[in-house]
């Protein structure tokens, strides 16, 4: 034990001193995680805005003798009417971006409306164009004047308004805020929390395995009283503390990033401090523990196999991608929490996670979830010795 | 002393490895490394060991050192098997190689300590002993500077301090001074000559003939695996009328 704990030691001196290891361990996590969050819902909002603010030139290609659509289309906020354009033209004003929309007014519009059918209207558009509100816009238009025409049309046969509705619909939503704030984020921080696990474990397992061999240090380190168990477990240590640091300080990041945002209400922001609760810390962190274990187990065997720093890198690239498809599919409609899920690694720590943050955590899955990680975490340590201890691996070439 | 009986080290080849060794049609599974050796490196004396590049000479000295276990054959260390008592051989080694080792973001007293703490010194034991190896070798001056930060001279005495703070009873060398300029390769050589002053066995293995000449009693020369020479020194002159250890070597080799 007093071994490992040297080796524990030393290792975490060597990583602290690794301005690279403390970049990804604390000041990516802590600066920039904040930096991408307010900066990209800021740019969002400007976005809006600007989308907002917009002026449209739509074109109103009227073949009948209606000019109500006209006038409420230009009612409408951002709108410029233009006339005067050729239907077969409009397509190719719309792809040029000359046009944002048009709108064609069928040429029985008029006699269809008066004699109570329907007036055929097409909407052109560019979905495409996810910054151009035009078909909204024209749907206003066209829904106001839909509005006036079924009054108008009621009012003729005497019929109250009141007919076309039934049902008196009122909505009671039953979720609390910590519910629906918890379900909404909770999809977010889990993969946060463990793509910074996975990149604070990951220089650090490099730099302890293949930079060790690198070195030349490895063949001292082995010719050591120390044993290979031991070797591996102090070092396996080291890379998961790093993990489990850098997942926590992201997620500290994210939540702090949340009170410098503007808009937030500061009902949600009374709610984002109820979420964070010792209840909601403890358990995230209990999740961590075993993630970044296993994380750390893995990320370890690909550097101890590894010839150089530079070939580890790339072998670990790829693992990226195992890591997001499973979280990927957790976010994904229809996946809840149940048994089979809450033992499937990474996709029940992020169904899990939802939970937590909303509150509505069930022990059970808890337990199943924890069970399912520690028994990877387990089969990581196991592989990693196993891994050091291969002659073929520490002495490749 | 050391004793390496009917030693054999047989390696299983990568598919890359295979390319390189067989041929198209057979490429062998297996490499023998080692083939079957013996000799002893008697206490207090100095046990040369030598063969071209991939003899076998790494593969040996690292059995010894129990970084990687022998195929067949037994290896004792002051009469106890390594393979049993993998720990215990080690606590009385100590190993080097012409790579200096080391951590650069370390000073060489954290690097030293880290050494002493895994061969499980006392503290008071390690900051007497300590003291005087940064005395002897005149490393005070820089005992708490980052390693990174330090010439090849200074990180050479630190990695010299790192093998023999647990004061081991055989040292280890792998062709410590190849690829070393001549005053870094001076500082192995004392070494080397201090160490057998205190009598201590060691073993090394080295390109550098004149170095054989000067340090070793004894000499085993490895080719393709294979021990094709053990005795003294005098034996190994006796080989050849040449006086050169180059000469001896290549007309052995040759012969095999």
């Amino acid at each position: 034990m007093n071994i490992i704990y040297s080796i524990f030691k030393k290792e975490l001196i060597d990583v602290l001193r690794d301005r690279r290891t403390l970049m990804f361990m604390v000041v990516i996590p802590i600066l920039i995680t904040p930096l991408l969050v307010i900066g990209s819902i800021k740019f969002q909002e400007y976005q809006n805005k600007k989308s907002e603010e917009k002026i449209l030139s739509i074109a109103f290609i009227n073949d009948s003798g209606d000019y109500l659509i006209k006038e409420l289309l230009s009612n409408q906020k951002g709108v410029k009417v233009v006339e005067g354009i050729v239907l077969d033209s409009l397509e190719s004003f719309i792809r040029s971006d000359s046009l944002q929309g048009g709108l064609h007014i069928d040429k029985n519009f008029l006699n269809n409306i008066n004699s109570n059918s329907s007036g055929s209207v097409k909407i052109y558009y560019k979905s495409s164009d996810l910054m151009s509100k035009s078909k909204k816009r024209m749907q206003s238009a066209l829904e106001s004047y839909k509005n006036d025409i079924v009054s108008k049309r009621l009012e003729k046969l005497k019929f109250d308004e009141g007919l076309l509705e039934p049902l008196d619909i009122t909505n009671v939503d039953m979720a609390t805020a910590k519910e629906t704030l918890g379900k909404a984020i909770g999809g977010f921080i889990p993969y946060v929390l463990v793509m910074f696990i996975f990149l604070g474990a990951m220089y650090p397992a490099i730099d302890l395995g293949a930079g060790e061999k690198e070195r030349g240090s490895l063949e001292t380190l082995l010719s050591s009283p120390a044993t290979k168990f031991e070797i591996t477990m102090g070092k396996l240590l080291v890379v998961s503390l790093t993990g489990l640091v850098s997942g926590l300080v992201s997620v500290l990041g994210i939540s702090s990033s949340l009170f410098f945002i503007d808009k937030i209400p500061v009902q949600i922001q009374e709610t984002i401090l109820e979420l964070i609760n010792p209840f909601m810390i403890g358990s995230i962190i209990v999740l961590m523990v075993p993630i970044a274990i296993f994380f750390a187990s893995m990320l370890l065997s690909i550097s101890f196999y590894s010839r150089s720093f530079k070939e580890a890198q790339s072998l670990m690239g790829p693992l990226n991608m195992v890591i997001i498809v499973p979280l990927f599919l957790s976010l994904g409609p229809g996946m809840e929490m149940d048994h089979a899920t809450a033992l499937m690694p990474l996709i029940n720590v992020g169904l899990l996670t939802k939970e937590i943050l909303a509150g509505s955590v069930e022990l059970i899955y808890f337990i199943e979830t924890l069970f399912s990680l520690l028994f990877c975490a387990a089969i990581g340590i196991w592989f990693s010795v196993y891994w050091f201890k291969k002659e073929n691996t520490i002495f490749r070439v | 002393m050391i004793e390496l009986e009917n030693i054999s080290k047989v390696f299983t080849l990568t598919k890359d490895q295979r390319k390189v060794v067989g041929d198209s049609i057979l490429r062998p599974k297996l490499f023998t490394a080692v083939d079957s050796i013996s000799f002893k490196c008697n206490a207090s004396s100095v046990f040369a060991l030598l063969g071209p590049n991939g003899s076998g000479k790494t593969t040996t000295l690292r059995m010894i050192s129990t970084m990687i276990s022998p195929t067949s054959g037994s290896i004792k260390i002051k009469g106890k098997d390594v393979t049993k008592n993998g720990r215990e051989a080690r606590k009385s080694i100590g190993f080097m190689t012409n790579q200096t080792a080391l951590y650069d973001r370390l000073s060489p007293y954290e690097m030293v300590k880290y050494f002493a703490d895994l061969n499980s010194m006392e503290k008071v034991v390690f900051e007497k002993r300590c003291k005087d190896i940064f005395d002897t070798l005149d490393m005070n001056s820089f005992a708490n500077k980052r390693i990174g930060t330090l010439s090849s001279g200074m990180k050479q005495k630190t990695s010299i301090a790192r093998t023999i703070i647990h004061n081991p009873d055989i040292i280890v060398f792998d062709e410590p001074t190849t690829g070393l300029d001549v005053m870094t390769s001076r500082s192995i050589i004392e070494l080397i000559r201090n160490s057998k002053g205190e009598k201590k066995t060691i073993i090394f293995s080295s390109h550098r003939m004149e170095e054989v000449q000067s340090l070793a009693d004894d000499i085993g020369v490895i080719y393709n695996g294979k021990l094709i020479f053990s005795g003294t020194k005098l034996d190994f002159e006796s080989l050849s009328d040449s006086s050169s250890y180059d000469d001896t070597l290549i007309n052995l080799i040759d012969n095999s």
